[in-house]
């Protein structure tokens, strides 16, 4: 659903910017891109060719190309499937005009032009608006200068407020788990400039270099190399300084004695790369080894210093040959030759990092794409191999813990599966939705590794099951548990993970299944709650008919309690195991207020709903009424409250139902006696009588509908996924689908076909209780105290039947006086044919809602409603001889007012 | 708390049907003919507290009242082996031994005189159950003692309970043959009359169609009575199959009968079973789709009740209740109704809404029969009328006549004059003039038209 919002708001937002007419309708677009959505991944195209193709017909593809490594660098999602786009958008030309055109327009309306929606980066600032720009260039030049300013400041922050930061969203994250900090004398302000190995500058005490003027060409040369290594290995030398007035975190540049020999000069030039490289590469190790930039940044830091550690032995042996007379510089450069590319590339990498802020899954992912970037030139890319297999081991070690153990062991926020510690299992017996499973553990986008992408779900639900497991007090042992290593080529983390994956889905739902019995609590739950066993029900509204007619403060909840137990004990239920997990809650509120309040969220009606005061409402028993049932974990993951709330809903509505037609049968009871009467001489008591046949008729096939054609078949269907379910989410998803389904189906989530049905069921009531007025006025015909049920005083005496006879005998005769006093009444008369014409004129109402509504929108099953209800077409022969049916009878409102306040519950016996 | 309801066996008739229903019941619930629950139905899901009560933890009693005025029946049943499965104390024989003599009358006054000592059974019988919901009456209307002694059971009971309900099941005479007994139109009639006013439910069995279903149905040759009283069995079984399986619905017996009957007198209820077998045939049905039961329940011929042709003409279906029982998918049974409705196989009264309403039931897990679906009709039918107006017919016959009506004038009833007689054949008047009413559409203005004229 969401989903369908969101782009059907992406598109008409794209509709409007584009400026085209109303010919095209979003919704349309909508519905053709969601119909021809293919699982197909987007980033997966070849972002390399691409790059490329923009790149050749850019007019500035020196920018483009460094905008495109810097956003690759901070690891931004989309990217990829963006420059696809606009190669796309190149190649068509026709589509490129039309662009350019918009452009053009937009840009004389407001001269923003990289708002272009196709813009957003690098190409369209430079490739779109000399094509069709009507700026001045001043202007553009402006504009440009403004940009960069902007993007320069975002990308180069100081490196302290960097760290700040990231301190600061660790706080946030994880209150009480902070860094160890280091002492003050190694970072910020108060650290010591000489611990390190790098360039130590002191911009005050700038010394100028020693001029070479007087000196032959063999001994400049020895000083230069002298220079160069103590240049190389992070210190300045006589003749070659580092360029003053340099950031200490940006790349050194130096200062060649210009007096030096030209040769010696040029080859020193050769060399000094490294060195910068080198100031680059030591200042990022020593940045990054602190606590906050993360594990895998340390990690890398290990494995450069790893590098570097070899690169200073072998300084050292080259400044031993120095020392020995036989290091030329021209050998120095020869020797030191493969070293440059070395440097470099780890120089590249720090610089990469640095400026995209990259911590965690994001330098995975740089390092990785490296990896394919370098394709052909062997040394980078071991090199570059080298570093990932290191820098990725502690990923490795945690996304081992979580899908082998289900936890997770991430202090520095990195790894892609983010804990919420502060959603607890036990919320789910209390919060209405399912947010523990949904939001306890996330993915955090931004964290994926590009190579762990296509598995980060599987990765997120394999821990989650494992996660649960452990959460049921049961130790985890994953027994096909080994080291995942990455490897550039060979893809077997992603078959270890997969693995992994089916060995905990397997494991959770077997957990689930058979050991806590998934399926027969359902059965269970199903089976008191859907009134599947509707003996239980039925000794149940025996036993508490008194209570249910009480107000909700007088009933005590004990006994209620008590006799629930009865009721479960003495019925079929009694087999039931999990019997003793049902309970009794009485609630402040109907189910029509609960439902309506529900449905009225974000309509029209929801104020005057709000208005309502909940405490006005005087509550029967009956109406607060409702099953409540202990769930334990983890159980509760499927049965939450949430969907236990569902499960309410639907009972109380049956419940409700089942009331009516209790109620109805009563007063059927209560008339049977009048067989000993002619009746059609009484012509409205026949009346009278078929009417309540009608709501009889009306209350017992809604009630079959609800049973056996909704809820019923969707059990089942329930039942046979649930079997074939391969995962706990499929679990949670039949459950889901199969309580939205029954609400639907039984009319609960509609407001208008709701009230219509709520009128009707009132309605009954209030003709049963007209009905058993009539029946007291009468007097007698149901005699209100016989023998029978004096059980307790123990079987009648002779003496009793006797005189008990001849009081019925008595009886029969005055009943039968009221009775035709009562049967010419043409009040009566009146009465019983309002109640008909408002019984049909609602009835019909529904009908045609329900067909309209199930022509419409398609709810097939919303159909059989008209099918159930009005088998023989009654109602709809009725329908053609009175078309103005009137919903809002007043007459209605009077009839329930009238009656509605008596007992709900008559008694019956 | 269950809802109990309390048997009541009278007449030769009566107990030979009872016989077999307890046996049929003993076999689905898994209980031995000495009323020991067997080994394997220890943990059945089923409720046998509704008609059965439990003397130890594994002994079950039925809760049924053997009544009889000649031993002889009673005597057979107490020498089978389902002899001590009763209640000794609930088999009530007339001390006399001599019967009714197949007289209503008699059988009437014999009520009359032993009715203190019938109802201390009953009583009892009642104050033994917690919420008892009512009585089922199994007799049949032409002998003496299931009419006679049953009419009168009907009134006293009614009278002593006026809010239980109940039901009686009723075996009808055959009328297509010669009847050995002669009075058998009178105690019809006069047994008829109490049915109409005293009984809140009957379920006609015509031994007439009963025969004709086991002759050409079931093709046995001289169906014995053994055989027939299998079929009244079967049917009694599986009409209170909901209650002893419960499901959704339809767990108590007002739930089933209340929307059957919408205006009291209304409540002669014929009945349908599919697919019938017998213990000789083959089972001649294979095909036991839940569209072939019901639509098979629809065909007259599979009717209980021998109404002639008048059925197809104007009568109509007041209303239907189909039990159908075995592993169903409630799909099927949706479809079936569908198919019935679009190609109008059944004819409803216009005056109100009525639809085939159906309660699905589990089968009983012990025994085991070759169809997957079975079926049971309970419908509300105008044509019943058919079989009324033929007693009626009858019964006219041999009052012209004034014949054979020496013995009834031997008792105080009809001492004086046969007004009894006469009163009766109104009564069923009225109840046929109201079914044939019941086909119009103006049946609910119909009794001023009557009153008027």
């Amino acid at each position: 659903m969401s989903d369908e919002f969101r782009v059907h708001h992406c598109t008409s937002q794209l509709l409007n910017l584009l400026g085209t007419d109303s010919s095209v309708s979003a919704a349309d677009i909508t519905d053709h891109l969601l119909q021809n959505k293919t699982p197909f991944k987007t980033t997966q195209v070849n972002t390399h060719s691409a790059v490329l193709h923009i790149s050749e017909r850019a007019a500035k593809p020196q920018e483009f190309i460094h905008k495109y490594e810097e956003l690759k660098a901070k690891n931004v999602r989309d990217l990829d499937s963006l420059l696809f786009l606009l190669s796309k958008v190149i190649e068509d030309t026709a589509l490129h005009e039309l662009l350019t055109k918009v452009a053009r327009k937009r840009g004389d309306a407001i001269k923003m032009i990289p708002q272009l929606p196709p813009s957003g980066m690098g190409s369209s600032l430079v490739s779109l608006p000399p094509s069709g720009s009507k700026l001045s260039p001043e202007e553009l030049i402006k504009l440009r200068n403004t940009i960069e300013k902007a993007t320069q400041s975002s990308s180069y922050p100081s490196v302290d407020a960097y760290r700040k930061s990231l301190l600061e969203k660790n706080r946030t994250r994880n209150p009480q788990n902070t860094f160890p900090t280091l002492p003050p004398w190694l970072h910020g302000t108060m650290r010591k400039p000489n611990l390190s190995y790098n360039f130590v500058i002191k911009p005050r005490t700038q010394h100028l270099t020693i001029p070479l003027t007087n000196i032959s060409v063999q001994r400049q040369e020895q000083n230069v190399v002298k220079d160069l290594l103590a240049i190389l290995s992070g210190v300045e030398g006589h003749h070659i300084l580092v360029h003053p007035g340099e950031e200490t975190n940006a790349q050194k540049r130096f200062i060649i004695e210009p007096t030096m020999d030209v040769s010696l000069a040029e080859m020193s030039n050769m060399i000094l790369p490294i060195a910068s490289s080198y100031s680059t590469v030591i200042s990022f190790i020593e940045e990054k080894s602190s606590f906050e930039y993360g594990q895998v940044n340390h990690a890398l830091c290990f494995a450069m210093k790893n590098i570097i550690r070899e690169y200073q032995i072998n300084l050292a042996q080259l400044d031993d040959q120095f020392r020995h007379g036989d290091l030329p510089l021209q050998r120095l450069v020869f020797l030191l030759q493969p070293v440059v590319q070395q440097m470099d590339i780890l120089a590249s990498v720090a610089t990469a990092i640095d400026l995209g802020h990259c911590t965690g899954g994001a330098i995975l992912s740089l390092l990785h794409n490296r990896i394919s970037a370098s394709v052909g030139d062997k040394a980078a890319e071991q090199l570059y191999v080298y570093l990932t297999q290191l820098a990725s081991i502690p990923y490795m070690e945690m996304l081992e813990k979580w899908i082998y153990k289900g936890e997770t062991m991430d202090p520095y926020g990195e790894f892609l599966v983010e804990e919420k510690e502060k959603i607890s299992k036990e919320q789910l017996l209390e919060d209405y939705n399912d947010q523990y499973w949904e939001s306890r553990y996330t993915l955090c986008r931004d964290r994926i590794p590009v190579y762990l992408e296509q598995v980060a779900e599987k990765i997120l639900s394999t821990g989650k099951y494992l996660n649960v497991v452990h959460e049921c007090g049961r130790t985890v042992s994953y027994p096909g548990a080994r080291e995942i290593i990455y490897s550039h080529n060979r893809r077997e983390y992603v078959q270890q993970i997969e693995q992994a994956h089916s060995y905990a889905s397997k494991l959770l739902l077997d957990l689930l299944m058979q050991e806590y019995n998934l399926e027969a609590r359902l059965k269970s739950v199903k089976s008191y709650f859907l009134l599947n066993e509707g003996d239980f029900l039925l000794h149940f509204m025996d036993l508490t008919e008194k209570e249910m007619r009480m107000p909700m403060q007088d009933i005590i909840p004990n006994r209620l309690e008590a006799l629930l137990e009865l009721a479960l004990r003495t019925s079929l239920a009694d087999h039931d195991v999990y019997k003793d997990d049902l309970k009794i809650v009485l609630l402040n509120y109907d189910l029509i207020t609960q439902l309506v309040r529900i449905l009225s969220i974000d309509t029209v009606e929801e104020q005057v709903v709000k208005s309502l005061d909940p405490t006005e409402l005087n509550l029967t028993g009956l109406e607060s009424f409702a099953l409540d049932y202990t769930v334990r974990w983890p159980l509760s993951l499927v049965i939450s409250r949430k969907s236990l709330t569902k499960y309410q809903m639907l009972f109380r509505h049956l419940f409700y139902c089942k009331h009516v037609e209790r109620h109805l049968s009563t007063i059927w009871m209560k008339f049977k006696s009048l067989k000993m009467h002619v009746l059609h001489s009484k012509p409205w008591f026949l009346k009278a009588l078929t009417v309540m046949q009608k709501m009889l008729h009306f209350i017992q096939n809604f009630e079959y509908y609800m049973m056996f054609e909704v809820l019923e078949p969707n059990w089942l269907t329930m039942e046979k996924n649930l079997n074939s379910a391969s995962n706990v989410d499929d679990v949670l998803d039949f459950h889901a689908d199969f309580l939205k389904q029954c609400l639907q189906d039984c009319l609960l989530t509609n407001t208008e076909l709701l009230r219509m049905l709520s009128k009707l069921l009132m309605l009954c009531i209030s003709y049963a209780n007209y009905m058993q007025d009539l029946c007291r006025q009468v007097g007698g015909f149901a005699v209100s105290d016989s023998l029978e049920h004096s059980t307790l005083a123990g079987p009648p005496t002779a003496q009793e039947k006797r005189h008990e006879s001849g009081r019925i005998a008595t009886i029969t005769k005055e009943t039968t006086l009221h009775f035709d006093d009562l049967a010419s009444s043409p009040e009566h008369l009146g009465l019983v044919q309002n109640y008909e014409v408002t019984f049909t004129n609602c009835l019909m109402s529904l009908l045609n809602r329900v067909a309209f509504i199930s022509r419409e929108q398609g709810q097939h099953c919303l159909f059989n409603i008209m099918h159930k209800l009005d088998y023989n077409g009654f109602y709809q022969s009725h329908m053609k001889d009175s078309e103005d049916v009137q919903e809002n009878d007043p007459s209605l409102v009077n009839l329930i007012k009238q009656h509605h306040k008596m007992p709900v519950y008559p008694s019956v016996f | 708390m269950p809802r109990e309801i309390v048997t009541l066996q009278i007449g030769q008739c009566g107990n030979q049907i009872g016989f077999e229903y307890w046996k049929q019941l003993c076999l689905e619930h898994g209980i031995r003919s000495d009323g020991i629950l067997q080994e394997f139905a220890t943990d059945g899901t089923d409720r046998k507290d509704v008609f059965f009560y439990q003397a130890d933890d594994d002994h079950y009693i039925p809760r049924a009242v053997l009544i009889d005025l000649e031993p002889r029946v009673v005597n057979s049943i107490k020498n089978s082996e389902y002899a001590n499965l009763y209640n000794p104390e609930n088999i009530y024989l007339s001390e006399h031994g001599g019967g009714a003599g197949n007289n209503w009358a008699a059988g009437f006054h014999a009520g009359e005189k032993i009715h203190e000592e019938l109802f201390d059974i009953i009583d009892r019988e009642a104050d033994g159950s917690d919420n008892l919901e009512g009585f089922m009456l199994c007799h049949s209307t032409a002998g003496g003692t299931g009419s006679g002694l049953g009419s009168y059971m009907l009134e006293r009971l009614n009278d002593r309970y006026p809010k239980k309900l109940i039901q009686t099941y009723s075996v009808f005479p055959n009328q297509d043959e010669v009847s050995d007994v002669v009075v058998q139109p009178y105690n019809t009639m006069l047994t008829l009359k109490r049915l109409t006013l005293h009984a809140d439910a009957t379920v006609v069995l015509d031994n007439t169609a009963l025969n004709n279903i086991a002759t050409e149905r079931l093709h046995i040759q001289n169906p014995s009575f053994s055989q027939i009283n299998k079929m009244v069995s079967t049917i009694m079984s599986a009409s209170t199959a909901t209650l002893r399986y419960p499901g959704y619905m339809n767990n108590d017996l007002i739930g089933l009968v209340a929307s059957l009957i919408p205006t009291p007198r209304l409540h002669f209820l014929m009945t349908g079973y599919t697919p019938l077998v017998t213990d000789q045939a083959l089972p001649s049905v294979r095909k036991t789709t839940v569209l072939d039961v019901m639509r098979r329940l629809l065909q007259p011929k599979n009717m209980m009740v021998y109404t002639g042709r008048e059925r197809i003409n104007e009568h109509c279906y007041i209303s239907i209740l189909n039990i159908i029982q075995g592993e169903i998918d409630p799909t099927q049974v949706h479809k079936s109704l569908q198919r019935i409705r679009e190609r109008k196989l059944a004819q409803f009264i216009p005056w109100g809404p009525a639809s085939i309403q159906v309660a699905l039931s589990r089968k009983s897990p012990y025994v085991s029969l070759p169809h997957r679906v079975s079926g049971l009709m309970l419908a509300n039918h105008t044509s019943i009328s058919a079989l009324f107006a033929r007693a009626s017919r009858q019964f006219d016959k041999l009052r012209k006549r004034e014949a054979f009506l020496e013995q009834f004038r031997k008792e105080d009833m009809f001492k004086e004059n046969l007004d009894e007689m006469d009163a009766s054949r109104e009564i069923v008047q009225q109840l046929i003039d109201e079914y044939q009413a019941a086909t119009k559409v103006d049946y609910l203005t119909w009794g001023e038209k009557v009153s008027g004229t």
